[in-house]
């Protein structure tokens, strides 16, 4: 690549850097931000997951466009355990003031909430939404030196042996996304739990200790795009851009055409993966404590609302490959609704998995 | 050396020291320096603020000034924790186990100069190891598996052998209490709730932070106060005080072997993702006590106890940087902001990144070099001020050092509760210092007890699906002989010891 030698523009550069460091940092308290009340205060971003997964990646974004618009300090806070229900729990507990914000998995939380005896808080009651960020893009996927090539090579594998899929932990979307995929499609499968963060998913699948990981697309772009990464089946209805492979549900999709395998007629096994793609597609949302007051919510609402829909966001995120699927906090909700239903189909599915990671 | 490896790094070498260039890592080193040192903040925050700021700038400066970033927060930290028993980060408590109380025998100078010396040339051997790994960048990062993090571990924690103080019942009965608080909070795998008492506070596990500002910093106010000590380091005068910063920086030499291998193994876990800097420094720590042959000092003031831990967390960097680029898989927070800049500015980690923009990835590594000497060259050449902190009088600092724990403890997350932890475990540090409980194996047993539990998890299940075979691994293998080693060589030593003592007799 050709590098050009920075002139007086570097001095220049780096002048800016110190100023707009020292401003933001400063918080920027005389500042009035779109939320008046929250100008000049330091909010906590609540992160369910560890740096580096897409959660984080999504808040490292939309962070300094928060502080810029809000005129506050926006302070990044990573809780990944338990599935991310930890910083569930933070967030719902947190006063409803506007001072502690955050993004949930919503999918995730839907799940763990089928899990008796689970703490979880549930996604429909127990936060205020202020809007999706984006839809869960949920993918399968193998290890480059795994042997397996594209999705007909995995159901030939599974002829002979259980497929190894390697999840988080309890409350995540891939610890019951898994053994309902594998449900649809017919295969005898084994989980290994506990690969906290999309980054040990990840390794494990390179390392070939598991045959198949599933994981947000966002997180794993970067890998796909080296051809560390081989994408197996799209878990969603809908087909995700820049993706080539199978989808699993649709009149098409492959548990439909896997139907008999499982005992199931096409249209009951399509119906299951559209509830399972509602369950995955309630997604990732900003959300806040419940009882958030009206004025605050609606102005944190309108507020992320312009962020995400802005032109310089919308590059940024293309930049850093991240989709954006803005929804408002009340069209979110109803999707979040649907999610719910749709969860009710897999509650026997997901009990067994959780038996099978406490034995 | 790859010959296109070497050209792309005097290319790179040459850029970074004309002008100008050379002012992205030394303006990058001043503010990652100034962003450590207020509480509250850090270097990720600081990188969090810059990626908008550099988004039309061209790739090699904000390599070079992401580089400066990583690599100037490193070493101040450790400067209070020596002075003053405050750990301001997690990591930052292994140093104040010998170099605290060499501050208190007035050989702060001597404790700051190693520590300078010891973290510039760790975190340069940590670079070279990086750079010489760049052509098998892909096949180190995915070497290690559970299996070998689980060794790790066991390695780490059968060193607590060697640091349970005068008795071994308390040193024991302390490192089990902390894998016991390592346990509380949600099982890492099943989501169950473990020794919560209903406590919110207590869901996410505790803090590593308030917990070692209590064992240490306010352990050490109640113990000042209780004592009547005039100073910290007992003298008054600065011309008082023992050591020098160049007893400090030979010390590093004359224990070069330590040095060299409390490096290696920084650099080995910075390349596992998810594991902070404070294991890095435990495992050194508790590797140098062990290898030692007189461990008799080692959390009273010995030297290689600052100097391990030093070495090993700098040499991180370097070993961090091999999952990041080579696969894109950050090893904590500060790779991972890194890497969202990465991709912001069009770099994809992988083999593109270090064949066609092998330039730009030097460009990176030399910054975190300079970076991480300037830190040194600038910590020695404060150290006279900051080692005449030592000589206030305790009535003066006892408030201060008050004042920057609780402060400290509560703005790491934002929770006043956290204050109230730090205050609960300065009682209990301030008791085990008086009943003589070492709280060295509580503090490393905490550590590593995560990395622990969660990969011999893993590794179980993987060995029973029959995915690993954990004894035909090299790895565990190796790690298996040093923890056989760890629990038997010195009982064997010393009875060939005494075997030739009674034979010369």
């Amino acid at each position: 690549m050709r590098l050009e030698r920075a002139g007086k523009t570097s001095i220049f550069h780096l002048a800016l850097l110190f100023a707009a460091v020292q401003l933001i940092a400063a918080g920027s308290a005389q500042a009035e931000g779109d939320c008046p009340g929250l100008a000049g205060e330091t909010i906590r971003w609540l992160v369910p997951s560890r740096p580096g997964g897409g959660y984080d990646a999504y808040s490292r974004l939309i962070q300094p466009f928060l502080e810029h618009r809000l005129a506050a300090r926006v302070l990044i806070e990573n809780h990944p355990d338990a599935g991310g229900v930890v910083g569930a729990i933070m967030l719902r507990d947190a006063a409803p003031d506007g001072r502690t914000l955050g993004i949930i998995n919503a999918s995730g939380l839907l799940a763990a909430n089928a899990i008796e005896g689970h703490l979880a808080p549930d996604p429909v009651t127990d936060f205020t939404i202020l809007g999706q960020v984006v839809r869960n893009h949920v993918v399968m996927f193998t290890g480059r030196d795994s042997g397996l090539i594209d999705l007909v090579s995995l159901l030939q594998a599974a002829q002979s042996r259980p497929i190894v899929i390697g999840v988080r932990d309890l409350g995540s979307t891939s610890f019951y996304s898994a053994p309902v995929a594998a449900e649809l499609l017919g295969m005898d499968y084994d989980l290994v739990s506990g690969y906290v963060g999309s980054p040990a998913r990840t390794l494990a699948v390179m390392r070939g200790e598991v045959d198949i990981v599933l994981g947000h697309f966002d997180s794993v772009q970067g890998q796909v795009q080296a051809g560390e990464l081989i994408p197996l089946l799209q878990l969603t209805d809908l087909a995700v851009s820049g993706l080539d492979v199978p989808r699993l549900g649709g009149p098409e999709g492959i548990a439909s055409q896997r139907a008999p395998l499982t005992g199931r007629t096409p249209q009951e096994a399509e119906q299951l993966a559209a509830d399972l793609a509602a369950v995955v597609g309630a997604g990732r949302l900003a959300a806040g404590p419940p009882g958030l007051p009206g004025q605050i919510s609606a102005c944190l609402g309108t507020t992320l609302g312009a962020i995400l829909q802005s032109e310089a966001f919308l590059l940024a995120a293309e930049q850093a490959r991240l989709t954006i699927e803005y929804k408002s906090g009340a069209a979110a909700y109803r999707d979040l609704l649907a999610g719910a239903r749709g969860m009710e189909q897999f509650h026997d599915l997901i009990r067994a998995a959780v038996e099978q990671a406490r034995e | 050396m790859d010959s296109m490896v070497l050209e792309a790094a005097l290319e790179s070498l040459a850029l970074v020291l004309s002008w100008p260039y050379i002012l992205y890592p030394l303006a990058g080193t001043l503010l990652a320096m100034v962003f450590s040192a207020t509480p509250g903040l850090n270097s990720s925050s600081l990188m969090a603020l810059a990626i908008p700021v550099t988004y039309a700038w061209d790739p090699l400066a904000v390599m070079l000034l992401f580089g400066a970033f990583v690599g100037g927060a490193t070493f101040m930290g450790s400067v209070t924790a020596m002075l003053f028993n405050i750990p301001g980060k997690a990591q930052n408590a292994v140093t104040l186990l010998d170099g605290y109380p060499m501050t208190e025998q007035g050989q702060a100078k001597t404790a700051i100069g190693c520590a300078a010396a010891s973290s510039a040339l760790g975190s340069t051997l940590g670079i070279f190891i990086l750079v010489a790994l760049i052509p098998l960048m892909r096949q180190a990062a995915i070497a290690l598996g559970p299996a070998e993090y689980l060794m790790l571990a066991i390695w780490g924690l059968t060193m607590l052998a060697a640091l349970v103080g005068n008795s071994v019942i308390k040193g024991l009965a302390a490192a089990g209490m902390g894998l016991a608080l390592a346990m509380v909070g949600y099982d890492p795998r099943t989501a169950e709730q473990r020794f919560t008492f209903g406590l919110e506070y207590l869901h996410d596990g505790l803090s590593l932070v308030p917990v070692f500002l209590g064992l240490f910093a306010l352990a050490e106010v109640i113990d000042l106060v209780a004592s009547g000590r005039e100073t910290l380091s007992g003298r008054l005068r600065v011309q008082h005080m023992g050591g020098s910063v160049t007893e400090g920086v030979r010390s590093v030499f004359r224990h070069f072997g330590l040095f060299l291998r409390s490096s290696v193994i920084g650099t080995v876990i910075g390349a596992i993702p998810g594991i902070g800097s404070a294991v890095a420094g435990f495992i050194a720590y508790g590797h140098a006590s062990q290898t030692a042959r007189d461990r008799s000092r080692f959390g009273h003031g010995d030297i290689r106890g600052v100097l391990a831990p030093e070495a090993a967390m700098d040499a991180k960097d370097g070993g961090a940087l091999i999952p990041t680029l080579a696969l894109g898989i950050p090893g904590g927070t500060g790779t991972a902001v890194l890497l969202g800049a990465l991709t912001l500015h069009g770099l994809t980690p992988g083999r593109e990144l270090l064949t066609e923009n092998l330039v730009l990835v030097f460009a990176l590594i030399w910054s975190l070099f300079l970076s991480n000497w300037i830190t040194s060259l600038l910590g020695l050449a404060l150290v006279n001020p900051m080692a005449r902190l030592s000589t206030i009088r305790t009535s003066r600092m006892v408030p201060i050092i008050l004042a920057m724990a609780v402060l400290g403890a509560v703005q790491y997350r934002g929770q006043i509760a956290d204050a109230a932890c730090a205050v609960f475990f300065g009682l209990l540090g301030y008791l085990m210092k008086r009943l003589d409980w070492s709280r060295i194996p509580l503090v490393i047993a905490l550590a590593l007890a995560p990395l622990f539990e969660t990969n011999l998890h893993l590794t179980l299940r993987l060995q029973e699906l029959g995915r690993i075979d954990f004894w035909s691994r090299p790895v565990v293998i190796g790690l298996l002989l040093l923890t056989i080693g760890n629990l038997f060589l010195p009982a064997l030593v010393g009875r060939l010891r005494s075997y030739r003592g009674g034979r010369r007799q």
